[in-house]
């Protein structure tokens, strides 16, 4: 048994780095043969070259710490928010049936709408400038997590409420000691999404009108067909997100312990 | 505690008292009119003391809304200190009565009393209640899971894990205080529950059958470990099950609850056997009597159009 958990854990961290290997690899090979045009797909050298550059710029790293305190400011802005409306529906929904079930509805409707669309009726009201961005990111997260933190409500059964309710537990401790404990794994699940949707949401609203921030960079160099750039900017915002991604998925796993059934 | 039980527990017919007045009561009447003396040596204080009187219970069905009528016009009364057990088909409203007696189901109209108190709301403090799952917080250690009524209360920390862990250790569970819920069977998880039933040390132990979820051996097992646990305490426990072996093994008095949405106390029937006991009883023909007189006072309930699974087995939320 500890061999096998061992290996597994061996094992994964070395699946993924072989991957990065393999594409890295495949890249290097399809440009240095000239299979893949370069003005399509720069050299690797050249990318990482270009990469190196921006992080130690002024001007890339100014630009991408506008885009991660946008992603941090809509993060701030979306989570509390998210989780007291998700519990405000799971208590409407267990009060109220049938509003609960409205409010759903408008949720999925909401959730299935592309809310891109918006953009321009957000920029005649804020403006381009980083409300735009920060009002616009957490959007699509915000409703992902208002569903996770009212699914998490339901992790809590009927039966351990009474048990707590008959060891005399308040209100308060209730929420703080067994709402949040219980919940606490799938919001971090619903967390991780959320960042990864802000940082997609940040990256769309500066690709699409912006003044600052690296989205805003990579397209400024993709008009002027800078492909090394361009694809230096991709790396950096995709490593990244891949790095944080990764952290959260392992708090996630290490709050979850108690979840897997023995 | 063991000599007052021996000492009413001479080996004999089970008395049985007809009729939906049920009473337990040390020198209250039987319903046969005689009076009776159950439990002649229960302890003076009336703090164990559980009375119900002309209870009935209403209550909404969180699914559809629609009201249900749980119990009617119930009586029990079961003095301190006493194992009692109440069967009855699903539907006949013994978990409602539990739920009442926990303080988490309010009355529609009677009364009930613990200790001579009214029962308005839970009261953890001289209550112990252990649920037929076993509803235990994944998150938390087993100790921590024990000491939850105590930190509750606000019992200091040292004070709270020092008595979690006499309690666990009590229930057998003393090498498995840091383990987790997933990480113990469901007779441990079982005896967590119990423990952290009894971790206040309370008047009152309410279980509603607690081991219905476990196998045909480890319920045996879990109910011979509950009656060399409760031996040691001076609490009354009232114990619900549909086992009827399960409730003669267990228990001083049995009282059987009839009809369905609304159930109703109906006989109840004096164990004689004398303790400790242990699971060779179950094998002996005067059990098979009792049991068989039990199985009778039930027979009408079953025979009740839509009983037994009356209500369908809807529980007050």
């Amino acid at each position: 048994m500890r061999r096998s958990v061992t290996s597994s854990r061996f094992y994964a961290p070395t699946l993924q780095w072989s991957v990065v290997a393999v594409v890295i690899a495949l890249w290097a090979l399809f440009t240095e043969t000239g299979v893949v045009s370069e003005n399509v797909l720069p050299k690797v050298g050249d990318t990482a070259v270009a990469a190196g550059r921006i992080l130690t710029s002024q001007d890339g790293l100014h630009n991408l710490g506008i885009s991660g305190l946008e992603v941090l400011g809509a993060f701030i802005l979306s989570t509390p928010l998210a989780i007291v409306l998700g519990y405000l529906l799971s208590e409407l929904e267990q009060r109220r049936r049938r509003a609960g079930a409205f409010v759903q509805m408008l949720l999925s409707a909401a959730i299935g709408t592309p809310k891109f669309v918006f953009m321009p009726i957000l920029i005649v009201i804020v403006g381009v400038n980083y409300w735009q961005k920060i009002i616009y990111a957490p959007i699509e997260g915000l409703l992902v997590m208002i569903v996770a933190t009212a699914a998490g409500t339901y992790a809590v059964e009927g039966r351990v409420k009474a048990m707590c309710k008959a060891v005399g537990m308040g209100r308060f401790r209730f929420l703080w000691r067994v709402y949040f404990p219980a919940m606490l794994p799938l919001l971090v699940e619903a967390l991780r999404l959320n960042v990864i949707l802000i940082i997609s949401g940040v990256m769309l609203a500066e690709l699409y009108i912006s003044s600052a921030g690296i989205g805003f960079l990579i397209h400024n160099w993709s008009t002027v067909n800078d492909v090394p750039n361009v694809f230096a900017g991709i790396v950096i915002v995709a490593t990244i997100t891949i790095i944080i991604n990764a952290l959260l998925h392992r708090l996630e796993k290490r709050l979850s312990k108690w979840r897997i059934d023995a | 505690m063991n000599s007052e039980r021996s000492g009413q527990a001479a080996v004999g017919p089970a008395r049985v008292a007809q009729g939906a007045q049920v009473s337990a009561s040390a020198t209250g009447p039987a319903s046969d009119g005689s009076a009776t003396t159950l439990g002649a040596q229960a302890p003076s204080n009336r703090k164990g003391e559980i009375e119900l009187r002309d209870v009935s219970v209403w209550y909404r069905k969180s699914a559809t809304s629609e009201m249900v009528h749980a119990v009617s016009d119930v009586n029990i009364r079961i003095q301190p200190g006493r194992f009692v057990s109440l069967v009855g088909p699903s539907g006949c409203g013994k978990t409602s009565l539990m739920m009442v007696l926990a303080g988490l189901v309010p009355l529609t109209s009677g009364s009930a009393t613990i200790g001579g108190e009214p029962v308005t709301g839970p009261r953890p403090r001289s209550t112990g209640i252990v649920f037929q799952d076993p509803s235990l917080l994944p998150w938390r250690t087993a100790l921590d899971n024990v000491a939850l009524p105590l930190e509750v209360a606000k019992v200091n920390k040292k004070e709270r894990t020092e008595r979690a862990r006499q309690v666990l250790d009590l229930v057998g569970l003393s090498r498995n205080w840091q383990s987790y819920p997933n990480e113990l069977s469901g007779g441990m998880r079982q005896r967590v529950a119990l423990a952290r039933g009894l971790v206040t040390n309370p008047d009152v132990l309410l279980m509603d059958e607690p081991f219905a979820a476990l196998d045909e051996q480890s319920r045996d097992e879990m109910g011979a470990e509950l009656l060399r646990v409760w031996e040691r305490l001076n609490t009354t426990v009232v114990f619900i099950t549909h086992s009827l072996s399960e409730a003669i093994f267990l228990s001083d008095e049995v009282i059987a609850l009839t009809g369905s949405a609304p159930g109703r106390a109906g006989d109840h029937i004096e164990i004689p056997f004398s303790r400790p006991r242990d699971l060779s009883l179950m094998a002996r023909p005067d059990f098979a009597e009792i049991r068989g007189r039990l199985y009778a006072a039930l027979r009408p309930a079953a025979q009740v159009p839509g009983g037994g699974a009356g209500a369908d087995g809807a529980r007050p939320s």
